[in-house]
């Protein structure tokens, strides 16, 4: 997929801007690798200086040839140190600026309004999130270690070459274009080979993982033989695709490079060779054959890195994709919750636009009663749900909570003054205490009296630590049940105005059921409770009974009256349930 | 069999290509060694000026013969060695898909999909890496370093040899230890970029009680720190990475200073040529890769060995099931469960005690329960994919056990709970059991079972792709090209194991009706948790516990009043509901 320029441009504005914090540091390490470039370059100069100067003319100066070995150490194992410490300097910033990367397209996935996640495929997502990012990993590290590192070497041993003799640096200068040219052809003919065999190699996996999870259902047809065959014949493809790949590579590119170093010694020994030389100068030879060396290797580090760069800006601008995603406006305003009377307006919603799954729904709740909604399997109730706690915003109809839309109280507001306690409860591995209190400053009576009115008080203060007691990943150590009474008691630790139960008790055992219930009866009159219910004799006691029916209400009323409706829904269901039991 | 013994018998096999690609290597180490030499020469020659001018040219063309020499040596064992270790990699691969595709459930059960997964991949890899790059490399790095070190010491002066080469043994050293940290370090920076992969995988799953409960801003410190301890292993193993520089920068300063002071002097002693000097030089340059090479191969064989340790039980477990029958084809006759007990591998509880019924060849059987009662164990002891532990299984008098396995698949059609797509088209899924099946075979089949005018809806019909590259298909339409697949194989005996259960009530009822008139005289066993699916069985059993509880016809159970009579209510009820 070859992105357009302007997602390219717009890849690499994200880098960029990745990276941008740590810019001190590029400069720096750049500054600090031209030294160290520098220094090395310094080596062969020295040595071309000890050769015409001491060797060949063959006068001793102990102390100067002493002085002239020791500053060749001396810059070549300064030299080396340095880069070391640029080279680790430079994968800081790289790892730095991924991981603000990651942060960044976290942090916006999580913005993202619900009807995102219900379209988005999450292992894609997943894969935007780190496998994109890890991608890009690759262009820092490529970019700031090859590019920067093998071109200042280069650049340097040039220019020494230059100050030695300036036209036998010519000859070698003609390497770069020629290893160009070579690259080049050398991507050409492989990267159809590469992208077929990774393909191939992909189909391998493909193939054992769906033969292996498969295998029950391949041998009762009898089709394993056919199967095993396939997989032979992708195995066989793969295994040329990699020759093809092996030729390519074998024919252009280290031999290839080998050869070009040999040629190169040969131009530069003729050259000199041209000359009217006299003996002192051969040291030049000394030097310009250590310099070579230095100006092939890192070419060939620059030149292989245009793919990989090419795949990383592929990547970058995939994640620029899911950050242009738009995140909601944030919601907010300056009301406050304050009674809690939450009513429903001809409200109408549909995931898809064409398919509606609330009808007109129409509905008042006065504060502090206690309602239950209960429906079959695809009546609704799960949405409504949905639309009550804002993750979806109604096509039609509106929703006021004290005459107030939904959408005019600030996000804190409303998380402060509206509880839940979902089908699952969701334990942190953190003590009891901060399971209730969920990083909100509340004092240990707050979430004692919250624990009390969940009734969890009792089997907290059981527990070794009492409420500092830590309650493992998920809550390992505790029963569904009291998992659930602490998820009620972390609703109520911010007195709500509000608390939604989202099927509350579906999972936990009759005794916890009762103790919910009477959990749910000591709140009567403070706490506007709906319950979205599985479970009806969760909600038998609820002031009113709502009864959803394909996204209408179907019934509403006591629980006796409407028992006493003849062959009613709410009827028939308490007896389905009476009879699953 | 080790690791040494499995890339042995592997040259032994390949011996030619390794033998010529060692001869290429050996070639191209004298002609590597002879460039330095050449070169040294002619600056010898250029320094007392024997040589000028035209008169080098037949001298440096000895040197572009060598160069052109070493490119086509280098490319030709490049091409040997690696096509034979990647042939390494083809046979380690197709060995273990056959050997897995050899394994029953009793094994798989034992194995992690992702552990199979990794050693299909990444330990053949290692394996591969070891028989090729490793070989390679130790053979062309010794070779090298016999070369040079010969030419050095022997060829130019020993003692500038033996001084100069001091400071090797400690580039090899470190090389060494940093390709261990390097592969330390790699290892765990990919665990912790698995750990960030579950925990996006699991927040972005569980988004919506995440932001119920306002657990945002704790989840992205969450990520925070596990994005800073992948960014932390990611540095150490880029730092180590970074540690190759200063240990080969340092070493060959230390090598180039010692050779410069010594050989200085011992050209000023005459004692030396400066072309050898410069010859000398060159060879310490030289020395670079065979020191790499050395902690390199080593690690590579490191890994090689734990790779080929992982994959040798794999290749030489013991299979799973017994194909050791002899009778074949299976002719149609009853089936009978006289007695049969039988427990999973592993596990305490009784999977199913004492069941016994009689099929008459023709007939329809109905397995009903609660979950977990052994409704499916039933199923899977017909296909052999276990063996009962007490009693008899027969079929026509015969003992399961005793027919060829291949003809018992045959023999037997399976729907399995979950219906198992394989990636491509649809129209090959359908005739997995009978590749030969003609387009309108395959159509009859997809009709029979109501996915005809599915598939029709698809991009490309019945060659629609489907699985991991194609179209994604709901429940009921994966189960019902299952149905297909069965009705097109057309056995004698055909199990549904629950496999209607994600397709509505009046569908699953012409399914069954078509199923009828298709397999008229031909058996059949329906595993269904809706009751509505065995209704016109000749007989049904309720399994509870592995207990056969009831038995008898629909009319019969709801006669006594157990089990299966208050499920039928249930269900009468819950139906209403649907339909309210």
């Amino acid at each position: 997929m070859q992105p357009e320029r302007s997602n390219t441009a717009r890849a690499v504005a994200l880098l960029r801007h990745a990276a941008a914090p740590d810019r001190h540091h590029l400069w720096v390490g750049a500054l600090w690798l031209v030294l160290a470039a520098a220094l090395e370059a310094l080596g062969p100069l020295w040595a071309k200086h000890f050769i015409d100067s001491y060797v060949q003319p063959r006068t001793l100066d102990a102390p100067a040839v002493a002085m002239l070995l020791g500053a060749i150490l001396l810059a070549g194992c300064v030299a080396s140190v340095l880069r070391y410490l640029q080279l680790t300097r430079l994968a800081g910033v790289a790892m730095r600026s991924v991981r603000r990367l990651r942060e960044q397209v976290y942090g916006h996935v999580l913005r993202l309004p619900m009807a995102f996640f219900d379209r988005a495929i999450t292992g894609q997502l997943v894969s935007r999130v780190t496998n994109d990012t890890e991608q890009v990993k690759n262009l820092y590290v490529q970019v700031l270690f090859v590019m920067l590192d093998s071109g200042i070497v280069v650049l340097g041993a040039i220019a020494a070459m230059a100050w030695l003799d300036w036209r036998l640096m010519l000859i070698v200068v003609l390497l770069v274009p020629a290893v160009v040219v070579i690259v080049w052809f050398y991507q050409r003919l492989s990267a159809p080979a590469v992208a077929r065999a990774r393909e191939r190699r992909s189909d391998i996996n493909a193939q054992m993982a769906e033969s292996i999870s498969g295998m029950a259902v391949l041998q009762a047809s009898n089709a394993q033989g056919r199967f095993r065959e396939r997989f032979s014949a992708t195995n066989q493809q793969h295994y040329d695709a990699r020759l093809a790949e092996l030729r390519a590579n074998a024919w252009l590119l280290r031999p290839m490079l080998d050869l070009l170093n040999v040629l190169l010694l040969v131009a530069v020994i003729y050259r000199f060779g041209q000359r009217p030389l006299d003996g002192l100068e051969v040291g030049i030879l000394y030097a310009f054959v250590a310099y070579i060396g230095r100006v092939v290797d890192p070419l060939i580090q620059i030149t292989l890195q245009f793919s990989q760069l090419q795949q990383a800006v592929v990547a970058a601008s995939r994640v620029d994709t899911l950050l242009q995603e738009q995140a909601p406006v944030r919601m907010g305003g300056a009301e406050r919750i304050s009674a809690g009377r939450l009513a429903l307006h001809a409200l109408s919603f549909g995931y898809a636009a064409e398919n509606p799954v609330l009808h007109d729904l129409s509905l008042t709740i006065p504060p502090g009663s206690f309602y239950g909604v209960v429906g079959h399997t695809g009546s609704g109730k799960s949405t409504l749900l949905a639309l009550l706690l804002r993750f979806y915003t109604a096509q039609a109809g509106r929703i006021e909570i004290d005459g107030v839309p939904l959408a005019h109280f600030s996000d804190d507001d409303f998380r402060r003054d509206v509880g839940l306690v979902p089908q699952d409860p969701f334990l942190l591995a953190a003590s009891a205490r901060e399971n209730i209190a969920m990083g909100r400053a509340l004092s240990d009576a707050q979430v004692e009296a919250a624990a009390r009115a969940a009734r969890c008080h009792g089997f907290i203060m059981e527990l070794e630590q009492a409420y500092h007691t830590p309650l493992g990943e998920g809550g390992a150590r505790l029963s569904v049940g009291q998992k659930q009474l602490i998820a009620i008691a972390r609703a109520l630790a911010g007195s709500p105005r509000i608390l939604f139960l989202d099927e509350a008790t579906s999972h936990i055992d009759s005794g916890t059921e009762q103790i919910v219930q009477q959990a749910l009866a000591g709140l009567r009159g403070s706490v506007t409770i709906v319950a979205i219910a599985h479970r009806l004799s969760t909600i038998r006691d609820a002031d009113r009974i709502v009864v959803l029916n394909h996204g209408r209400i179907a019934e509403q009323g006591t629980h006796a009256t409407l028992m006493a409706r003849q062959d009613g829904i709410y009827q028939r269901l308490y007896l389905l349930q009476q009879l699953g039991e | 069999m080790s690791l040494g013994r499995l890339i042995g018998s592997f040259i032994h096999r390949h011996w030619r290509a390794y033998v010529v690609a060692a001869l290429m290597l050996a070639a191209v180490g004298a002609l590597t060694v002879y460039i330095p030499r050449q070169v040294g020469a002619l600056v010898d020659a250029l320094a007392t000026r024997r040589l000028l001018g035209s008169s080098l040219w037949p001298e440096l063309l000895w040197l572009v013969l060598a160069g052109c020499g070493i490119y086509f040596l280098r490319v030709g064992w490049r091409l040997q060695l690696f096509a034979a270790s990647f042939r390494l990699g083809v046979q380690l691969r197709t060995e273990l898909y056959q050997r897995l595709s050899q394994q029953g459930p009793s094994f798989y059960q034992q194995q992690r999909t992702g552990d199979l997964m990794a050693l299909a991949t990444n330990d053949v890899d290692a394996v591969e890496m070891a028989a090729g790059e490793a070989m390679l490399a130790g053979f062309d790095g010794s070779l090298t370093l016999v070369m040079v070190v010969a030419m050095m010491t022997l060829g130019i002066d020993w003692r500038l040899g033996a001084l100069a080469l001091l400071p090797f043994p400690f580039m090899a050293a470190a090389f060494w230890h940093i390709s261990n940290q390097i592969h330390r370090a790699s290892v765990d920076s990919l665990r912790a970029f698995s750990r960030l992969n579950d925990q996006v995988q699991e927040t972005l799953s569980g988004v919506r009680t995440l932001r119920a409960l306002g657990l945002e801003a704790r989840s992205a410190a969450e990520f925070a720190q596990l994005a800073e301890a992948a960014a932390e292993a990611s540095l150490r193993a880029q730092r180590w990475e970074a540690a190759y520089e200063p240990a080969v920068g340092i070493t060959l300063v230390w090598a180039t200073v010692l050779t410069l002071g010594l050989g200085g002097y011992l050209v000023w002693q005459e004692q030396l040529s400066i072309g050898a000097l410069t010859a000398f030089s060159m060879y310490l340059g030289q020395l670079i890769w065979p020191m790499f090479a050395a902690g390199w191969v080593l690690a590579l064989f490191e890994r090689g060995r734990a790779a080929w340790d992982r994959l040798r039980p794999v290749l030489g477990a013991p299979l799973s099931i017994d194909d050791h029958g002899t009778v074949a084809p299976v002719q149609p006759g009853p089936l009978r469960f006289e007695r049969v007990g039988f427990s999973y591998p592993g596990q305490q509880r009784v999977a199913l005690g004492q069941v016994s019924f009689s099929l008459p060849a023709g007939q329809t059987l109905g397995l009903v329960g609660p979950t977990g009662a052994g409704k499916s164990t039933v199923i899977r002891l017909l296909l052999r994919q276990f063996a009962p532990a007490s009693g008899r299984l027969s079929w026509n008098d015969t003992e399961l056990a005793d027919y060829r396995l291949e003809a018992l698949h045959q023999a037997i059609n399976w729907v399995p709970q979950e219906p198992f797509l394989f990636s491509g088209s649809i129209a090959s899924n359908i005739a997995l059991a009978r590749p030969d099946a003609t387009a309108a075979q395959i159509a009859e089949a997809a009709r029979l079972a109501a996915i005809h005018d599915d598939i029709l809806r698809f991009p490309a019909g019945y060659a629609t792709p489907v699985g991991e590259k194609g179209v994604t298909l709901s429940g009921g339409q994966r189960q019902r090209v299952a149905i297909a697949r069965a009705l097109l194989a057309d056995a004698p005996l055909l199990l549904l194991d629950d496999a209607l259960s994600a397709v509505d009530m009046q569908t699953e009822a012409d399914i069954l009706s078509h199923l009828r008139q298709a397999r008229r005289g031909r058996s059949l066993i329906i595993v269904s948790h809706r009751l509505s699916a065995v209704l016109d069985a000749q007989q049904i059993l309720v399994l509870r516990d592995g207990q056969v509880t009831e038995a008898g016809d629909h009319a019969g159970l709801l006669e006594r009043d157990g089990w299966y009579a208050s499920q039928w209510r249930y269900q009468q009820l819950e139906a209403s509901l649907d339909a309210a």
